[in-house]
This record gives C-alpha cells, structure tokens and sequence, in this order.
C-alpha cells in the first residue's frame, strides 16, 4: 500500500468516526448511579423513621399563632389590627369574616394559607403503608406497630377533613399521575360513609397499638390516644351539625340527589345509635386511659422561690393555682393522652406570642429584646367574663358577684390584713383594679393574666399592670405594635421558666390534642343528650369542677341563695345542662381550640360568633384610660362559614367536585 | 439503540448519496434529439451551458470535467444552422480547450499539446489609481495571465510590463477587486482598482458555511454592521426595529445589566427558553458575549430564522439563531483602524413623586380616610393628623432642614447625567503564510449614583463604573495550497464597581422612602461631635433611607471571559475533486469572582428640638451598632465550554447543475461551577452530540433544492427518547433568471425570487439545569419533619418529592414553515424588497401539567411534553439606495415584524367557564378582572357581588362578575390587553450623504404590547412611603369622589382589593421614539497626515419618544421603578491608517 493511501485510509477513519458520533460512546450518560431514590428511604428502620415522621407531620400546627386552628372562636385577640398584617394569625382573618373560596385561610385540603396539607400527608401514609414491607431490620410486632399509627393517622386525618369540609374525597389508596381521569376526578362522599371509613380504619389500628410508650416514643400514637379520638369522632358524628340540618343544608345535595348530611331526626333509632356509640366509645376510652394511669392532674411539687411564702400562707388556693396554672406546661402529665411536639427552638409558638416581656425594672435596665414574648396574644373580654365566679357559676347567674359595678375600680386588701391571706399568691395587695377580676374562680387567676395579678415566667413572678408603660403593658419604645390589645394576657401556654431574649431558654411542652378533662366532660354531654341529667352526668362534670376549686354543679345551680331566679335549676332540664356542660367545655378547654367545634358541633356559632370582640384600652396609659371597654374587632360569621370553601384552585381542576353551600 | 443509531445513520447517509446520484443520472439521460445542425445565439454564456445546448441539438454526449471549465472563456456566438463540427470551431475559437468529435460523443481536453500561439510581445505601460479616490495606487500586482512574469506597481502607480497584444493583465491588490484587463494592441493602459465590495452583499452566512446570497432560500437575515453601532456598549439594546423578524426591548437601563430582551420571530413558546441560540464564530455564547462584542470586530451578523437555516442546530435551533462572524486577516500591509466615542448618558424619564409638603398634606388625608367607626366605637378618640402644621409650615418656609427635612430622594441620590467612553483599535493584515486580525477595545461605563454629594460621609465609590477590556486575535495560518488553520483568540475581562445592592433597588428604594420624617444624615448634634461614622437618619419603626442603602457598602465585580478557536481546514481533492475536511475546536471559559462589603448604618431619630436656639439631641436606634465594613462576602461563579467539530464539504458544478453537500458531527460540553456548590443535577455537565448535513443542488440559478437534517442527542433524555432526527426541506425559484424574463422587466425588476422551506427543529433546553434528568425522580430530606422523646429529640427530618419520574420527557419540537419572496426593484435594484410569512407549530412543550386535582395528594407538580403552540407572521424589509452623481447618496430602510402565537393545546384546569383557558390565547396574555369603577357608596357595595380579594369599602375598585355566581374572585378574570411581548416592532430610517457629510436617524416603534401599572409597587403612603405626583392630582377622596380616579381611596397600608391585577391598571404599551439620529462628516484634511479617512460624528440616541403612557418610559412596562433608559448624546471619531 503506498504511503498516500495509507495517510488517506486513516484520515477518512479519524473523520468519520467524528462524524458518525462513535455512538458507543457513554459520552450523553452522566448521571451518577446514587441518586436518593424511595427504596432508599425504606432500606432499614432509621431511615423509614423519615417515612413515619412525613405521615406525623400532617398534624394541624396548633402550637404556632400565626398557623393555629385555637385563634378560631372568641377566646384569642391578636393584634391584627393594629399591625395592618395582611398576613399571619389565619384563624382570626377567618373570625373577622375574610375567609374565601379564592384563596382559603387554613385550607386542610391543599395546605394553603398555614395549613398543612392533608391529602398531601394521607399520600405519604398511602406511600408508607405500601412501602413499609421492605423494611427489614425490623421487628414484626413493631412494624404491626408502625402501620397501625399509620393507618391511625390516616384516619385522623380524613377525620380533620370531614370536621372541617364535611363530605370529602376519600384517599384511601394512591392513584397514580398516569391514572385514568375517572380515578383522578372521583366525587365527595356522603358524610356517613366517611364516617365509616374513619372508623373502621381506627378500629383496624388500635390492636397494634401500643398500651406505654417508652420516653423516646412519647408523642407517637398510642392505644389511649386511638381510643381518646375514636370517642371524639364518634361524638362529633353524632352532634347535631353533622346530622344534618335542612336550613343549612337544604340543597346540599350530591349529583345523585341525595344529602350530603344525614337527615336522622332527633330521637330517631339512627340519632340514638350515634349517641349510644359515642356515649360507648367514651366509656371505653375513660375506663381504658384509666386503667393505663391516665387522670386529672394534680401538682405535686414545690413552688418556685418566689412564691414559697404565699405558698405556706395560703396553701390550699396555691396549690389549686399552680395545679391549673402548670396543666398544660408541664410536659407529659398524666392529663395528657395526645399531645403535639416540635422542633425544639421553633419560633412562634402559642408561648412566644402570648409571653409577656420582661420589665425593665428585672433586667438591671436593659432592654428585653422581643424573642421569645412577643406580648401580644391577649384574651377577649368575652372570653375573660365567661370564667366563673368563685362560686362556679357565670357572672349573670350569681347572685353574690356585684355585676352592677363590674367595671368599678377597687382596691384589694392590704398585705398585712386578714383579709388578704386568701388572695396571697394570686393578687397583689392593695392594689387598684377593676372590680370584676375579683372574686373569680381560680382557673381565671391561672390563666388570664390581668392589671393586679401575677405573671409567673422568665423564673419571676411579675407584678402584672398592663397600662402603657407598665409590667405586661404598652411600650412603644420596643414595639409600637406588640401589646395585649385587649388589656388582658393568658399564661395558660406560658411556662414559668422559659426566658426570653438575652437570657433565652424556653420550656417546651407538647401541645395538647386531647387531655383527661374533655374526655369527661364528653361523657357527661353524650349522656346528657341520650337520657337526660342525671347523678352521672353531674359526676362527670364535677370531677373536672372539683379539680378546678370550685363547688359542684349541682350544689350551686340548686342553691337559691348564691344562684339567681332564671339560672335556678338549669341543671335539671337538658337543655340547661348542656348549656352548663359547654360553658364547662368553654372555661376548662378555654384557648385550646375547643369552643369553635363545639359551638359549629351545636349550630350556634352563627349567633355566638357574629359580636365584635371587646377589651380594654391596651395601649392606654394609667387605670382611667386603661378601663374603658372599646370594640377591637368586627367579627363575621355567616351560615356558609360552617363548612370551609373547597378552593376555587380544586373546583376548577375537578368538574365532579361540588361546592360546599354559600362559597 | 447505540447499534440501532449507527446503522440508522449509516442507511440515512447512502439513501442521500443514493438520491443524489439517481437525480444525476435522470439528468444525463435526458434531451435525446438527433439534429446534426446547430443553432446558437448566446451572449457572454458559460462555455459550459453552451456545450449543454450542444449535447441536446446533437444528442451526442459532451464529457468534459469541471474544472476545465474555469478556464473557459464566455461565448457569445450567433450560428443558424450549422454543422456541428463548424459549430464547435467557432465555439472552441480562442478557448484553452479543444475538443475531439466521435460517432456517440464530444470529448473536451485541454489545449495542453497544441503550442500556443507566440505573438509578438510589446512594452506596455500603465497608471494605477484607486477608483474611488483617483489617486494613484501603489504596489498593486501586476502580472500577464498565464505567464509567470509580474511587476509591481511604483508609488506614483506607474508599471511597464512586456505584453503580447492580445494578453490579459491581471492586477490585483489586497482589499480590491482583481482586475483583468484586456490589452487589445495598446502601449498605455489606466487601470482603476475597484475596493471590493462588502462579501456581505454577495455572501450568505448559513449554518457551518456560507453560500452565495442567490442561492440560499433559508430565511436568513444578513444585518448591516454599520445598522446596529451604536453609542451604547451594548449591542442587544441596537436591536430593536433594526432587524427584521426580531422583537427586542428594553426594560432597565443600569449599566452592566441592560441587555435587551430579543426573541426570533417572537416567542414561539412558553417552555423554558424562548430566546434564540447565539453563535459566535459558529461557538455557542452568552447574551453577554454578544452584547459586549464590539461592531467595528464583526465581519458578518446574520439571524437564522426557519427551519432550513437553524435544523442543522437541531439541538438548539428551534428559537432561531443569531451567528456572528469575526473578521479575519487580510494579506497585504498593515492596516490600522481606530474609533472613540464618548457619551453622555441622561434617563430618559423618570416617575415624578411628591414634594415634601405636599405629601405630608396627602398623607394626614390618607391616615383619615378610612377611618371605619364600627370598629372604635367606645371612646374613640378622633386620630390626629400624623403630621402636625406646625410642621408643615415649617417645612414649607424651610426651616432647619435637620427637622423639617424636604429630601427629593432622586436629587440627592442620582445625577442628572453620567458620561461613558468606549474606543478600539485594530490592525489587519499579513503576508501569504500568515494574515492576522488584531483587535483591542475599551469600555468605560459609568451610572448615575452620586458619589460625592456630602463628601465626609462617602468615602468609597458606590456609583456604577465599569472597566472592559477586550482582546481579540485572529490569525490564519496557510500551511501549503491545501492545508489551512485558522486560530481564534478572545479575551474580554471586566470590573464592576458598583453599590453593595443593585443600582435598581436604589431607584426602587426611592419610591419606597419617605421625604420629609427624617434627613438622609444629620449633621451631629453636641453628643455626637466626636462621634466618628455618619449619623444616617431614620424613624422608629425603621424606614427606608436609601441614602444609607446606597452608600452603606459597594461591590465589586471581577469577570473574565477566554475563548479559544481553532480551524484545521484541509482540502480533501485526492479524495475527490472539492472535498473539503476541516476539523473545529472551541473551549471558552468564564469566570465570575465578586466581594461585596458593607457596613450597617447607625441611624439616628430626633430626640428633642430647641425652637429658639435651633438645637437638637438625637437618640440612636441602631445602639450596639458599630459601622466597620464587614468581611467581605464573596461571590464566584464560572464555566467551562469545550466544542468539537468534524466537517466535510462537497460541491460540483455539472454543467447547469451544481451541487453541494455538507456534514457534520459535533460533540459539545458545558460544565457549570455553581458558585459554591449546587445540586449534583445544577453541575453535572450539559452534554450534546450530534450529526448534521445539508445537500443543495440548484438547475441553472433558477431552480433550486435543499435538504438538511440534525441528528441530536442530548444528555437530559434517556433511552430512545436521547437522540432526535430533524430534517429540513426548501425550495426556490428565481423567476428573474427564467429565459422568457426579458430584459425590460429586468430594469424594473431585476429581481425576483420566491422560496419556501419547511422542516423541524428541536430544542431540548426545556428546563433549567436542575430539573434535567427528567426520567428520574427526585427525593430529597426534609418537608416532613416530626419528632418524638420526652424531651422533642427524637427529630426525623422526614422526605418529600421534588418530581415523579416521567422517562418519556422528550424533545420540544418546532414545526416551522417559511414563505419568501425578494424583489429587486427599479435600475440597479435600488429598492430591495423581503418579505417572510412564517408558520411555526411547536409541540411536546414541557410544562406544568396543571389538571391535576389536591385530592391525589402529589407532593409536586406533573410535567409533561403536552404543550403545543402555534405562532405566525411576517417579517420583512425594504432597502433603498441611490446615487446621485459622486456626491450625492441616499439610502433608506425600513422593516416590520408581527409575530403573534396562540396556545394550541395546554394542561389547564377543567374550567368550567371558557375565557379561563389559555387555548387559543396568545403565550404572553394576561387576564385581568375588569374594574367597572370605584364605589359609589356603602349601599352600591351591599348591593354587589362580594369580592374576595380582602376588605373594601366606598371609593375602592368595583369588579365586574363576569361569570355571574355572585361573587368576584380569580374565576373572574378574563383575558385583556395585547401580550406583554410586543406582536409588532417596526423601524425606518434614512441615511444620506454629500460630499463629506453624512446624516442618518432612524425610527424604532413598538405596537400591540399590553402591561400593567404594578399597584402594591407605587401605592401610596404604604409605610409612609411617597406617593406618585400623579395620586396628588387624582385620586378619590370624601371631597373628590370620581368614581373613576387614577387612585382608588387612600389608604396608609396596602389594600388588597386594589392591587389585584385588573383592567384599572392596564395600559396600552406601544410607542414610537427616536432611536438613533447621527451626523458624520469625514475630514478631508486627514490625507494630508498620513490618514486614510478620518470620520467624526455626533450620534444621539433615545431623543424621545411619543406614546398614550406618561409616567415613565413606556418600554420599560412594568418595571417602570427601575434603573431608568437611557438617553445618550455621543461624539466620535473614527480614523483608518
């Protein structure tokens, strides 16, 4: 072959193979192999606890201000107002009438607007539940485990959903982003079937259950909590709104023509059912939350420093003071059958927002940053006046409380007098305040903070006054904002050792989602509505009045002497009783979210709703400006507010979705 | 598959050679008449066209090669009847060739046998001059065709050279036009050298090669270097209106981040890019790259448009390209040229915000004006005016500006102009081995930041100053007749100093602070005379002094740009004849490194104010604060570019036929350093590789044929999905070569020519680096945190998808059809005519599957190849130029372009109602609610649908229910407006010259744009912020309720029912301006000093402009608080030595 042949041969070859790409070549693959895929997640249990942590984090942010379903109601007044926020404290824009259809406050069905996102975690638990076989460095009864919180959750969650939406998509399996439209775009269900699926599906989850946690599982589902929601559930299907209503719901109805709602008359075997069921699944829950030591609480240790004296002085009042004061503070009581963590160092809790700052008169006058008490959650004045008297009966029933001069500024005794001893520890002497913040029942002085009173945190006892410039007050030189717009502060979420700013370190504790008190307070109500009073039903509601100091329902309602002509008796007759029972509800479970669902579960939130909320003057200046009752907020309830909007986001995308009633 | 595309590109390639040749032989085999006489009439025709009309009288065959026929003399001829063979002697008369006759065929030779003819040589002697000046020409080449012998021309251009008479001298200068000259028995001979005429004129730049303008029938625009310099240093902000079938505009004007944008016939999709590939020296560049380049380094600008030009990008060619040339050496002396400009630069408009009383008086109102008394029924107390009158009077009889200050923030803040200068230089030239193209240049751009304005308290320079180098090498090495290598050298670098944010924060900061509460820095008080730093002012709760944000730190940017080119070209003629190889390789790096450093400001408020002695304490908001400039936080960035290419190119002329093909394989890499890390998929490289190849043929300069194709792969597919096929076809006719064209029509028309191609182009930039990789899912920790433990410490952070896998994600696909016609019009086809009607169809866009319902619970969004847009229009030009005598020339130009596009297909939700779907809509729509007024009162607002964009009361705006369901939300939104990409950009201009004088300006205009007023960006008073002027003037208000108000109701706070995007803040954004306007006068003087030309000229540009919008700058739209356009006035001058 000649050298020019040659040259030519290997140049064609050099060529071509450019020109023809050498397509061999893995030059267009590069792609690592070790991308994170699903399978990895459930190669061994410490990675699957991620999988299990998707399906837990779906619970409702209850702890958080700006993102918390309690702000629903007229317990809580934030400062919304004042700051012009078009943003954050979600559940009060819905009180104040904002909630919409375009964008929904709270949206549980998309995670909109501070909401988590529940169709959105009950995917992860479809996921879990079909993926969790792969584990397998796991012990089969603490898989059992596993899927049964899982299955637990998914029903709960479906539960949050029909609480709120009334009928809703049921997600029990996954579907796939190729799947067909049918399996895509499926209908609302009636109520009842979705009742039926929580159920069954709680039911299915509670053998596996576990009876004890162990430390590092506290917070996880356990028996007691299945069977503490089971009974909710169940009382909640049976409660009038979720029964039905053919003025709300008259043409509520499915593209079958049927109701959404049941129609199951008062009385009627299906009415009775639900509530033998409820009254049942409530028995059940008590006797077994019981048996596992679960109970009222009860605090059973030492005052702090600064209280010792009072303490000794007036033992029984203090004891009864930090027993409800420390209720829900003090972390993993035996109150609480399920209860709500996160993230240790999570800013915006209920504590932050509702903390006062420190004065500067306990910081060797430096100023306290705003950190960790934000000194703006206050309570209504609504929600102040709906505590009992020492005598435990609503303002307006008692006969002994000065009603007439309520808002009358007077001064409490002396330190030194007689009278005063039972006061000790829970208001300061001789000190002017306004008339109706005395003679209270004591879970007012535990909650509420209030001009006079005590303010137990940053491991102080601070004398609260809650006038501009003062203890709790206004003080525009930190913030011109941030102040209890209400005059009134609630130290039920405050701990009193968690400290703020510079000095910070904040006590954390769960959130409750169900506790030993409302449990009671279910079963009186469920029995209350299948028979009647009777001894029973004041049992039950008075193991929760005796825990908060004050007499027994029927002892005071009977008694001519304390309680006044209309009020008289009430107890007897079973709409009088389950108004006591609410307000019951309303005062023991006050600030955790409980009022809304009850006055929603009862038909009344339309007419109990629709007032403006009130308060002192709280950026007033000295006790003249301060007492004086001001309207803070317009507040706007309407018949359609009873069931959420499905966004106009879903309405959209699903031609089969029917819109709940008024959006 | 890898098997499967080899041997599926191995078949694709015979089956064109297998095409290509069937088509050969129908064409030898064709005319098979047997007339032995010949009748001829040509004048000045090909010798080969005449052997053609032979073979088909004849019917014998003609055989010759190719290459013979350079040789061949043009024929003109007049035989009737005539034998062949007698025929053939005529013909062959004089011609290099010679022939001989047997019974079946002609056969051409070479007349290498047959001994010339030696005539007598004789002395000829001759003058050179240059024929544009008449000056005589020195050493211009001078040598008889075909004999070996030369001479060169003196410096007075005289030559004397031995000649036969009836030679030919060939005279030939670098930079001119060869002459031959026919001597026809003289002794004394003026030749004129003619400089050459632009390529560009004659030559076409196409994808991976250039062809003759004639034959191209891709819609391929060539730009007019001398249309787009300009007196800005960016080259993107020429391009509007100049350039036919591009739509670009312009939304900031702050110096070093003013690019244009610019789409290619508009935006032909809404997938990730839509803006077109940029090819520099046929190498993939930024926006950047090619808004820094310099003109006077371009040699040819061309914007690929269909299918036919870009498919050979099939990787990228869907959005069109835009391929820029640089210059290359020329062979001869030095040749140095040189331009410097300066400019000063002055926004073009800006917003106008109150004055200090006045928004005090507005302010107070405001406060007021929603006083609602549901909600402070108990005891309120009437709020009293924010700001008191005291203060107001004081401020209006300018008291101690320290309190009662009146600050005009843009006053204070910004200059009214800033000045630039830009200059280059380069040098051409070299001798036959090697020929070089050197080129350097300068930028300097500075904006509008005052730097100095209070001396003591600005020690560092936060305005804008941007320093650009650039370097640019070009040389050509000639390795031997065959073997050439062509190298590529650029460097640019760049440093930025700048304020620590952007210069347009600073602008939009302005809107956003307040001009009376507090000064921008108050002079010290007694506690502070020692106090060393500058004691900005502020309020509690703390306001926006952008004062302070503008002079509280600086940033300085470095950045570096390297390419490297280099061209191995070898002829391939053993192969065989016209082979050409030639082997590409291109690397280019950036490289990106930033400190910003900053300190944060101590503001201080007013404490106490002595009325009588005037003076004052303040206290400090910021305590603990010490002002030191912070650690630099440093910023870096770059990437790397590595490009090969592999290419053959073929042609043969045949007689009437010529044919030619091209192919190429290309293998590309982009590596991204993502700063300081990044995802795995932001930095794993972006990979293409790829086949592409064209065959054109075209029959006798009238019919032409073109096929091309791209064979593409791409890193972000997988699977079968990985590579793509892309063909294109085209066809052309020139109807003014047809032989029944007469010669009349000629004059009048010289030109007429139709073609239309059609094909289909990929593009697989869909998404952004990260989301490649599309047939993966993506998981990642996080989302789904919880925790356990008595004491929370049992924390899992959880997982969460960021995307379902989908291994069918492909290639976005653009269908594009392309009509032309050119037209060349009156004598000398003076006016120049193109017209383009174009079609683009493009499917498989990836999009955001949006029908997916909550219920399903998908963690992220569904994507998918299920978007399909069609866009259509037209683009054309109209070029004008005469001569009048020497001294007089016009030229005139004007173009158009109208782009419009609707979606064809999209995953929209299942809206009930139809206006909600996009289908049918234009990509750049947009809906709005349709604002009927603001409300008349309480009673109208009960009355009404209830909105639900928040609270509202009377004097707020008034939606229309436009599907009637009672309440007004997002379903209510219907489409109005143009798109906010304007559909029509035109242009026009005029150039004229006299004698030494040269004038120009040029229109631009925008038409069938639509944007919107951002509400929440300019409402007023939220924060005690400023205000518009025009609020001041009109707005509603108790005393003056019009209903229909530029301002709805005042409000402190931002109202939420009134910002929503509605028909109330629509506005109309065409206009029209005064793009560029130059006068030139070129100095006769220069001769004298050794210059060749030496050009000054005054150029403006922006001048003004005339649109229905007045606030600011209509081009802007939306973004109109940002960095201003500029206006500039330049002066230059340009020398050639």
């Amino acid at each position: 072959m000649n050298p020019i042949k040659k040259h030519f041969i290997k140049c064609t070859l050099a060529l071509s193979s450019l020109l023809l790409l050498n397509a061999c070549s893995k030059f267009l693959d590069i792609v690592p192999d070790n991308t994170i895929t699903l399978e990895d997640y459930f190669a061994n249990k410490e990675s699957a606890y991620n999988a299990l942590s998707n399906v837990y984090a779906g619970l409702p942010n209850n702890h958080l201000i700006n993102y918390t379903e309690w702000l629903l109601g007229d317990d809580w007044q934030g400062q919304r107002d004042a700051t012009k926020a078009q943003s954050g404290l979600a559940g009060t824009r819905i009180m104040e009438g904002n909630q919409t259809s375009n964008n929904p406050l709270l949206g549980y069905w998309q995670g909109s607007n501070y909401a988590t996102d529940l169709y959105e975690t009950i995917r992860s638990a479809n996921t879990f539940l079909e993926y969790i076989d792969l584990v397998k460095d796991i012990a089969e009864q603490e898989k059992k485990n596993w899927i049964a919180q899982v299955r637990f959750l998914k029903a709960y969650y479906h539960f949050l959903l029909v609480q709120h939406y009334g009928p809703i998509v049921l997600a029990k399996e996954n579907v796939s982003p190729n799947a067909e439209s049918s399996e895509l775009f499926v209908r609302r269900e009636k109520v009842d079937v979705c009742f039926d699926y929580i159920l069954s599906e709680i039911d299915a989850s509670i053998p596996d259950l576990a009876d004890a946690l162990f430390d590092d599982q506290l917070g996880m589902v356990s028996k007691a909590a299945a069977k503490a929601i089971k009974a909710r559930v169940l009382l909640f299907r049976a409660s009038p709104f979720f029964n039905g209503d053919k003025d709300l719901f008259g043409d509520f109805y499915d593209e079958d023509g049927q109701p959404f709602f049941p129609m199951d008359e008062v009385g009627s075997a299906a009415w009775t059912k639900k509530w033998e069921e409820a009254s049942t699944a409530i028995e059940e829950a008590i006797r077994y939350c019981e048996g596992e030591g679960y109970g009222l609480y009860e605090y059973d240790k030492q005052p702090y420093k600064y209280d010792l004296d009072d303490w000794n002085a007036n033992t029984d009042a203090m004891q009864r003071l930090y027993t409800l004061r420390m209720l829900i503070v003090d972390p993993w009581n035996k109150e609480l059958i399920w209860g709500r963590t996160y993230p240790l160092g999570q800013s915006g809790t209920m504590q932050d927002a509702s903390n006062i700052r420190l004065p500067r008169t306990f910081t060797n006058g430096v100023q306290e940053t705003t950190g960790n008490s934000w000194n703006w959650a206050a309570a209504t004045f609504q929600m102040m006046s709906r505590y009992y008297t020492a005598n435990g009966l609503p303002i307006d029933a008692d006969r002994t409380f000065d009603k007439n001069n309520m808002y009358r500024v007077v001064t409490t005794p002396e330190a030194e007098s007689e009278a005063y001893t039972p006061l000790r520890g829970i208001l300061q002497p001789n000190y002017a305040t306004v008339n109706m913040y005395l003679n209270r029942e004591p879970r007012f002085y535990a909650n509420l903070g209030i001009t006079g009173g005590y303010w137990r945190a940053h491991q102080y006892r601070i004398d609260t006054e809650m006038y501009g410039g003062t203890a709790g007050g206004y003080d525009p030189s930190v913030s011109g904002t941030d102040f209890f717009w209400t005059g009134i502060g609630v130290q039920k979420f405050v701990h009193p050792e968690s400290k703020s700013g510079s000095y910070i370190r904040q006590q954390h504790f769960p959130y409750p989602i169900i506790r030993m008190a409302d449990l009671y307070l279910m079963k009186a109500e469920a029995l209350n509505e299948l028979s009647g009073p009777s001894q029973q039903v004041y049992d039950e509601i008075d193991k929760v009045r005796l825990r908060a100091g004050i007499p027994r329902v029927e002892t005071v309602w009977a008694d001519a002497n304390i309680c006044a002509g209309t009020y008289l008796n009430r107890h007897l007759t079973k709409e009088g009783l389950r108004d006591i029972i609410l307000q019951e509800r309303s005062i023991e479970l006050a600030f955790e979210g409980s009022r809304y669902w009850d006055m929603v579960r009862y038909k009344k939130a339309v007419s109990e709703f629709n007032t403006p909320t009130t308060g002192w003057v709280g950026n007033a200046y000295g006790q003249q400006n301060f007492f004086r009752l001001e309207v803070k907020q317009r507040r706007r309830f309407l018949d359609r507010n009873y069931l959420w909007p499905i966004s106009l986001n879903e309405m959209n995308t699903n031609a089969n979705m029917i819109q709940n009633p008024g959006w | 598959m890898k098997h499967f595309s080899y041997s599926q590109h191995k078949l694709l390639m015979r089956s064109f050679f297998l095409i290509a040749l069937s088509c050969l032989f129908a064409i030898q085999t064709n005319g098979k008449v047997f007339a032995q006489k010949i009748t001829l009439h040509v004048r000045q025709a090909s010798l080969a066209s005449v052997l053609d009309q032979i073979q088909q009288q004849s019917g014998k065959d003609v055989f010759f090669v190719h290459n013979q026929m350079k040789h061949a003399l043009p024929v003109t001829v007049t035989l009737k009847e005539v034998e062949l063979k007698s025929a053939l002697e005529t013909i062959f008369h004089n011609q290099p060739l010679t022939y001989s006759i047997t019974s079946n065929t002609i056969v051409v030779k070479d007349k290498v046998n047959a001994p010339p003819p030696t005539p007598q040589q004789t002395m000829v002697s001759g003058k050179i001059i240059d024929g544009e000046t008449n000056e005589p020409f020195p050493g211009v080449s001078i040598v008889v065709d075909k004999s070996s012998g030369g001479v060169i021309s003196n410096d007075k251009g005289i030559f004397e050279i031995k000649a036969a008479p009836n030679a030919v001298l060939v005279c030939s200068a670098i930079g001119y036009e060869t002459q031959r000259v026919e001597v026809n028995g003289r002794t004394s001979i003026e030749i004129a050298m003619m400089p050459k005429k632009n390529d560009l004129d004659e030559i076409t730049v196409v994808a991976f090669g250039e062809q003759k303008k004639e034959s191209v029938i891709a819609s391929i625009e060539t730009v007019n270097i001398k249309d787009i310099t300009i007196a800005s240093s960016n080259l993107t902000s020429a391009f509007a209106g100049k350039i036919p079938g591009v739509i670009s505009y312009q939304t900031t004007g702050e110096p070093g981040a003013d690019n244009a944008k610019f789409f290619i016939r508009g935006v032909t999709t809404f997938g990730y890019k839509s803006d077109p590939l940029i090819l520099i020296d046929g190498f993939e560049a930024s926006t950047d790259d090619l808004a820094r380049i310099q003109p006077d380094d371009i040699e040819s600008f061309s914007v690929l448009k269909d299918a036919s030009a870009t498919v050979l990008y099939g990787a990228r060619g869907a959005n069109g390209i835009i391929a820029v040339n640089t210059k290359r050496g020329q062979e001869g002396k030095t040749k140095v040229s040189a331009r410097i400009d300066h400019n000063l630069t002055t926004p073009t408009k800006m917003l106008k915000l109150l004055d200090g009383v006045e928004y005090m008086r507005l302010y107070n109102q405001a406060l007021v004006s929603r006083y609602d008394d549901q909600e402070h029924a108990v005891d309120e107390i009437p709020t009293p005016p924010w700001y008191s009158e005291e203060k107001i009077q004081a401020t209006i009889r300018g008291d101690n500006p320290m309190i009662y200050p009146n600050n005009n923030w843009y006053d204070m803040l910004f200059k009214q102009t800033t000045s630039n200068t830009k200059a280059n230089i380069n040098f051409s030239g070299g001798g036959k081995a090697a020929q070089y193209y050197v080129a350097g240049g300068f930028d300097r751009e500075t904006g509008l930041l005052k730097v100095d304005n209070q001396d003591h308290l600005n020690n560092f320079n936060n305005n804008i100053n941007i320093n650009r180098i650039h370097l640019r090498t070009n040389v050509n090495f000639n390795f031997g007749p065959k073997t050439k290598l062509d190298t590529r050298i650029y460097g640019r670098f760049e440093k930025y100093n700048g304020p620590y944010t952007g210069a347009s924060d600073i602008f939009r900061a302005v809107m956003d602070s307040n001009p009376v509460d507090f000064p921008a820095a108050f002079e010290p008080d007694a506690r502070n005379e020692s106090t060393r730093w500058t004691l900005f002012g502020n309020a509690d709760p703390m306001k926006v002094n952008p004062f302070a944000q503008m002079v509280s730190g600086y940033r300085e940017n470095n950045e570096s740009t390297i390419t490297v080119q280099g061209t191995l070209s070898q002829d391939l003629d053993f192969i065989t004849k016209n082979l050409k190889g030639q082997v590409k390789a291109s690397a280019s790096t950036w490289n990106y490194n930033s400190g910003a450093r900053r300190y944060s400001p101590v503001y201080y408020a007013l404490e106490q104010y002595d009325q009588i002695s005037g003076d004052y304490t303040l206290y400090n908001l910021t305590p603990n604060t010490i002002p030191y400039l912070g650690d630099t936080e440093a910023g870096r960035d770059g990437n790397t570019h590595f490009y090969f290419e592999a290419r053959l190119n073929w042609d043969r002329v045949w007689g009437k036929h010529s044919l030619s093909a091209m192919t190429v394989g290309i293998r590309e890499e982009k590596i991204l350093t993502n700063g300081q890390g990044g995802t795995i998929y932001k930095t794993l490289p972006e990979r293409n590789l790829g086949n592409s190849g064209r065959v054109s043929y075209d029959y006798d300069r009238r019919y032409f044929v073109e096929f091309a194709y791209g064979y593409n792969g791409s890193e972000k597919f997988y699977g079968k999905k990985r590579f793509g096929f892309f063909p294109s076809y085209g066809a052309g006719w020139i109807l003014s070569n047809e032989h029944f064209y007469s010669e009349k029509l000629k004059n009048v028309l010289g030109l007429v020519k139709f073609k239309y191609t059609y094909g289909r182009v990929g593009n697989d930039a869909i998404s952004d680096r990260e989301g490649r990789f599309f047939y993966l899912s993506r998981i990642e920790s996080g989302g789904g945190q919880y925790q356990w433990g008595r004491i929370f410490s049992e924390g899992y952070s959880g997982f969460h998808f960021l995307r379902y896998a989908n291994p069918d994600i492909s290639w976005e696909i653009a269908k594009k059809h392309n009509l032309g016609l050119e037209l060349g019009m009156l004598k000398n086809e003076a006016l120049h005519l193109q017209v383009d009607f174009f079609k683009d169809l493009r499917e498989n866009i990836y999009m955001v599957r949006q029908n997916f319902p909550e219920t399903a619970g998908f963690q992220t969004s569904i994507h998918g190849n299920v978007g399909k847009v069609s866009s259509h229009g037209i683009d054309g030009s109209i070029d004008y130029k005469q001569f009048f005598g020497n001294d007089l020339w016009i030229t005139g130009r004007a173009n158009f372009t109208y782009a419009t596009n609707k979606y064809l297909e999209k995953d929209e939700k299942n809206y009930r109602d139809e206006y909600l779907k996009s289908v049918g809509h234009p990509i750049n729509q947009t809906w709005g609610l349709v604002a009927e007024r603001l409300f008349v009162d309480q009673l109208e607002i009960d009355n009404s649908p209830r909105q639900e964009f928040g609270q509202y009361m009377r004097g707020d705006i008034k939606y229309l229910d436009i599907n009637e369901d009672g309440v007004i939300n997002d379903n209510d939104r219907i489409p109005m407006g143009y798109p906010t990409v304007p559909e029509i950009q035109y242009g026009f201009g005029l150039s004229a010259g006299y004698k030494n004088v040269d004038f120009s300006f040029f229109f631009q205009g925008n038409s069938r744009v639509s944007f919107y007023i951002d509400p929440a960006g300019i409402a007023p008073f939220v924060n005690r912020r400023n205000a518009p002027e025009i609020v001041a003037r009109d707005s509603w208000s108790e005393t003056n309720p019009d209903v229909h108000a530029f301002w709805p109701r005042l409000a402190t706070y931002q109202i939420s029912n009134n910002v929503q995007q509605s028909s109330w803040w629509l506005r109309e954004g065409g206009f029209i301006r005064l793009k560029t306007i130059e006068l030139g006068y070129n100095m006769p003087l220069a001769k004298r000093l050794g210059i060749q030309t030496l050009r000054v000229y005054f150029m403006g540009e922006n001048i003004f402009s005339i649109s229905p919008f007045k606030l600011w700058d209509t081009e802007m739209g939306g973004n109109g608080l940002a960095y201003p356009l500029n206006r500039r006035f330049n002066i230059g001058a340009q020398v050639n030595f």
